[in-house]
């Protein structure tokens, strides 16, 4: 197994101009936390425009289902993004989370809203806010979603104290 | 009853309560980082964090997931070494 490249999957899907909204750990360790994140979660439009650009960055480093048998007849292209919502992926550059809802937060018009504008590797991405992680993870309610809870509000405060 | 005496009984209540040892019930909230601290957070890793940018941030995180990764495959190969052996 290796490690999951952040610098090749955030580039791979802003070079091919593919709407998506980072959300999860490495949304997380952006505003700071401390925690050490194995994938790479986002959450995608799902207009058929941004679908077929998603599937054709992905592509060529082979997305396939993580965890399932090598012979299960699975693509990512168009109709399989359709005929979904929500991907567990591993690829030639690592781990990749696509998700069309975010408990708490809704579709990606929602999470968008909910995002701020930052530049990482030299692209302008949208990464949820302290405050839309802090909404996910209480709604997502799992045991490891919480544990992450007083870190995520405690950064949340520090942020507020330094900007005063 | 009127509104007067009800306050008035609620402030002999909180008198008491604090007379028994009990906290008032108008204490001051904690903060989130209080709260983290009591936790177990380590704050004076977000304040490292909070003093590079978010780039460094990933990178950072990037080295400790690589050293996770090799040292999960270090620890592999030494107990399939002790398993033949």
């Amino acid at each position: 197994m290796s490690a999951t490249q952040f610098e090749r999957l955030i580039s791979r899907l802003s070079q091919g101009q593919v709407e998506f909204v980072l959300i999860g750990g490495l949304a997380a360790t952006l505003h700071g936390s401390a925690y050490v994140t194995y994938d790479v979660d986002v959450c995608y439009s799902r207009a058929p425009e941004n679908i077929k650009r998603l599937c054709n960055a992905l592509e060529p480093i082979h997305p396939y289902l993580r965890g399932a048998p090598r012979d299960l007849p699975f693509r990512v292209d168009p109709p399989t993004i359709q005929s979904g919502l929500n991907f567990t992926l591993t690829t030639d550059v690592g781990d990749l989370d696509l998700l069309g809802e975010v408990s708490g937060l809704g579709g990606f018009d929602q999470v968008a809203a909910a995002s701020e504008r930052m530049q990482l590797f030299g692209f302008t991405i949208f990464v949820l806010s302290l405050e839309g992680l802090v909404r996910a993870k209480k709604a997502a309610g799992r045991r490891k979603d919480l544990l992450v809870i007083p870190e995520l509000e405690a950064l949340l405060e520090m942020k507020k104290r330094d900007t005063r | 009853m009127s509104k007067a005496h009800s306050k008035i009984k609620i402030k002999k209540k909180n008198t008491l309560r604090a007379k028994n040892g009990n906290e008032p019930s108008r204490r001051k909230k904690k903060s989130a980082v209080d709260r983290a601290l009591e936790y177990g957070v380590d704050i004076t890793l977000l304040q490292q964090n909070l003093k590079i940018s978010p780039t460094e941030r990933v990178l950072r995180a990037q080295a400790a997931l690589d050293s996770v990764v090799a040292m999960q495959a270090e620890v592999k190969t030494f107990r399939a070494k002790q398993k033949q052996a």
